[in-house]
Order: C-alpha cells, then structure tokens, then sequence
C-alpha cells in the first residue's frame, strides 16, 4: 500500500478551507463612532480652544459640518458596512508581548526555567489613510487629534458632548469563497478595538516631482482589544 | 488511457478543423469607444487596424513547504490595463486625432489646470469577436477607461505617402464579458 508523502499531505491540507493559505489584501476596516461625540457635534469646540485671535473673530479651523458628515455617514465613506472606511490604505495590528526570561538558580549547567513577569502595555494600532478631495486626514483625524489634546481620554458619559473615544474600530479579514458562504466572500477574522481615538497623524507629504498618491500613518489608542470567530467557532469544521 | 492516436491523429485533427474552424486575427470590431466628452463613431472605429485581447490573470502565492514550492491562487489583476493599445488609420479630416486630443485634454488640461481626472468620469470601451459572417461571437466591456497616451505620428516628406496610422493607448479599471450584442 502507498504511504501518503508530505507533500500529498501538505497539498490536501492547503485545499481545505481552515487552512488554506489566507490572502494579505482581503481586509477591510470599519469605523463605528458612536460615542465620539465631539465628532458628531462638528467640532464644535475646537475653534473656541484653538483660535489664538478671539477678538476679531478669526476661525481657523473652518469647515463645513456637511464635510464632516459626510465623511461619517454610516453609507457614505468612512464608515461604509459594505466595503469598510474606503480611505484605509493598510492597517498593522500591534503586537502582543508578555516579558520573560530564565531566572532562578543555576548550577552545574542546569539553566533555570522560563518565568513570565509582566504583559506588556498595549501598543497603539496604525493605520494609514490615503489623502482624498474631502480629506478624511485633515477634517476627521486632525480636529479629532487636537480635542483628544484638549479634553483627554477621561472616561466620559456616552452623552457628553466632549466624549472622544468612538465605540470601536474592526479590522475585519476576508477568506475567499467558502467556509460559511459559497458565493460571497466571508469574514474570516475580526479584530475590534474598543473606546478608540486617535492620537498621532504623519507628516503627509506633498511634491512636484512625481505624481502618485498622499497618505499618512495615524496612531490609534485604545482601552482593549478582542479577536473574535465571526463564524463562532466551527470553522474548523468546514 | 488507450491509444492517443485515437482521436488525436491527422485524421482527427482535419475533422476537428473542418467541424470548429480556428479563430482569425482579423475577426473583431472595436463596437463603442464612449466618453463624457467625445464619442468615436462608427466611421472612426472602422479605421481601427489593430488591437489585443485584454488579459486577465490570478496572482501566484508561493508557499514553500520542505523544499517544495506549492503554487496557491490569490486575487485577480488585469495585467496592461494601464495601457491597452488601439491602432487607427488617420483620415484626411484628422477626425480620431482630434477626438483623441479632446479626450486627453479633457482629463487634464494644462492650460486651465482642471480635468475629469476622477474615476466616475472616464469613457467605456467595448469590443467584440466575430464569426466569419460578421456575427459576434464574444464580446468584452472595458470599465472606466481613459486615454493614457496619443501616440507620436512620424511625418516625412521624403517617403511616398503611407497612409498614417495613430496608436492611442486607453487605461482602464479591469474588464468584463458583455453580452454579446
């Protein structure tokens, strides 16, 4: 009887579902804002805290609240349940470490064994925006920046109107077809991030010398974090 | 498997040539080329001498396991979408060239610094294989196309008159099987 080389078997293993290879561009990021009320209220503050000419009335920061709006809105961009926030260019999630070393006694060659001693803090998740006409960098996550300056990331009630923290942001990752849907492409993987704001954008450059596309990285902070099975655990039953 | 030679000899092969034919180079049409700015009617496109088929190809992922490199498909590309070439005879009215320059200046004009360079404003291309009695037997849509590139055109008055041929190259988003007309 012919035994099975590891390649027939490797081969068999990368066909099925649970463990075929994942593809690196099926992803998408989706945005919920509720509870980052200071997003919704249009910034409303920010030119009261961050004119420096208050008696002759000069506004800096001067946009339109339909910009902001529709920037938001849960059809339109960047918060889009279709295709995700359509500006996310890449996302990266911040790694996960638990600091350890061999310590203890040692004698004769004997090593001592792995202790664990603390978790370290969470880093901050980042994701890149491309630049658009209605520039998502500059009317959302600039003002936002600057009133999570002002306001902090003090635990606030859900109704205040200075409440920067948004519900959460999902990094949510695609199989190809299969596993739960035959037709359609299913989540495979979601990755959400509670209470977040942000609290650096990049330096987005601009030239003359090439065309090409703007984008600049933007650091997310966040109080936690889950990984969840979208398909509730059986998928390694497909 | 038996004898290959059963349906795959000379005798097959003629059989076969008689009953499916080949496909011929020649047999296309190049049916619509619509912009929001100028459509290249029928008299235009029928000066059309040349183009291709557009590709159409599934990304490799190597996965390499003890040596040996597994092959494992990923997402779909249209490789030449950024320059999908057609090649027009010219006539004496300079009708395509003008229509060409109207298009390109129409994306981005630098004499204003304005254009319909987002990509909810570009043109479709169709085009269609045929059957020797001008049937179309297959036919394809090029999705949000624009025109990348007026081809240069060599002038010389020391030649004897060839007839100019212009070679237009039209980007596009990707493509899709149409029903045949």
């Amino acid at each position: 009887m012919a035994t099975k080389s590891p390649y027939h078997y490797y081969n068999e293993i990368l066909s099925k579902w649970p463990t075929a290879i994942a593809p690196v561009s099926q992803w998408f990021v989706q945005f919920d804002f509720s509870g980052a009320n200071i997003l919704n209220n249009n910034f409303n503050y920010i030119n009261s805290l961050d004119t420096a000419d208050l008696e002759s009335n000069n506004l800096y920061w001067n946009f339109s609240q339909q910009t902001t709006q529709n920037l938001l809105g849960s059809n339109n961009q960047a918060s889009n349940n279709f295709i995700g926030c359509v500006f996310a260019r890449d996302i990266a999630i911040p790694r996960e470490s638990i600091k350890a070393s061999n310590e203890g006694l040692t004698y004769g060659g004997y090593q001592a064994p792995a202790v664990a001693s603390e978790r370290e803090k969470y880093n901050k998740l980042k994701i890149t925006f491309n630049e658009t006409n209605s520039s998502f960098l500059d009317f959302i996550i600039r003002p936002w920046i600057v009133n999570v300056g002002y306001f902090g990331l003090v635990a606030r009630d859900s109704t205040s109107e200075k409440a920067v923290k948004a519900n959460h942001i999902q990094a949510c990752y695609l199989g190809k077809t299969g596993g739960n849907s035959s037709s359609s492409p299913n989540i495979r993987k979601i990755i959400s991030f509670f209470n977040v704001a942000p609290v650096e954008i990049g330096s987005l450059s601009s030239q003359y010398q090439a065309e090409g596309l703007q984008y600049a990285s933007v650091d997310f902070v966040y109080d936690y974090y889950t990984v969840s099975d979208p398909t509730n655990g059986s998928m390694i039953n497909k | 498997m038996g004898n290959l030679f059963a349906n795959q000899d000379i005798q097959g092969f003629f059989q076969n040539a008689i009953n499916k034919d080949f496909a011929r180079t020649n047999l296309f049409r190049v049916v619509s080329i619509e912009t929001p700015v100028v459509t290249f009617d029928e008299t235009d496109l029928v000066y059309i001498t040349s183009t291709t088929l557009p590709a159409r190809a599934i990304t490799n992922i190597s996965v390499p396991f003890m040596g040996l490199k597994f092959n494992v498909p990923g997402t779909a590309t249209y490789p030449g979408s950024e320059g999908w070439q057609v090649t027009f005879r010219v006539g004496q009215d300079l009708q395509v060239r003008n229509k060409l320059e109207a298009w390109s200046r129409s994306i981005f004009d630098d004499a204003t610094s304005t254009g319909a360079y987002n990509t909810g404003a570009l043109g479709n291309v169709s085009l269609a294989l045929m059957d020797k009695l001008g049937a179309p037997i297959a036919a394809y849509n090029l999705i949000g196309a624009y025109i990348q590139n007026i081809g240069t055109w060599t002038l010389d008055t020391t030649t004897d008159g060839a007839i100019v041929t212009s070679q237009a190259t039209i980007a596009y988003q990707y493509w899709t099987n149409a029903a045949i007309p």
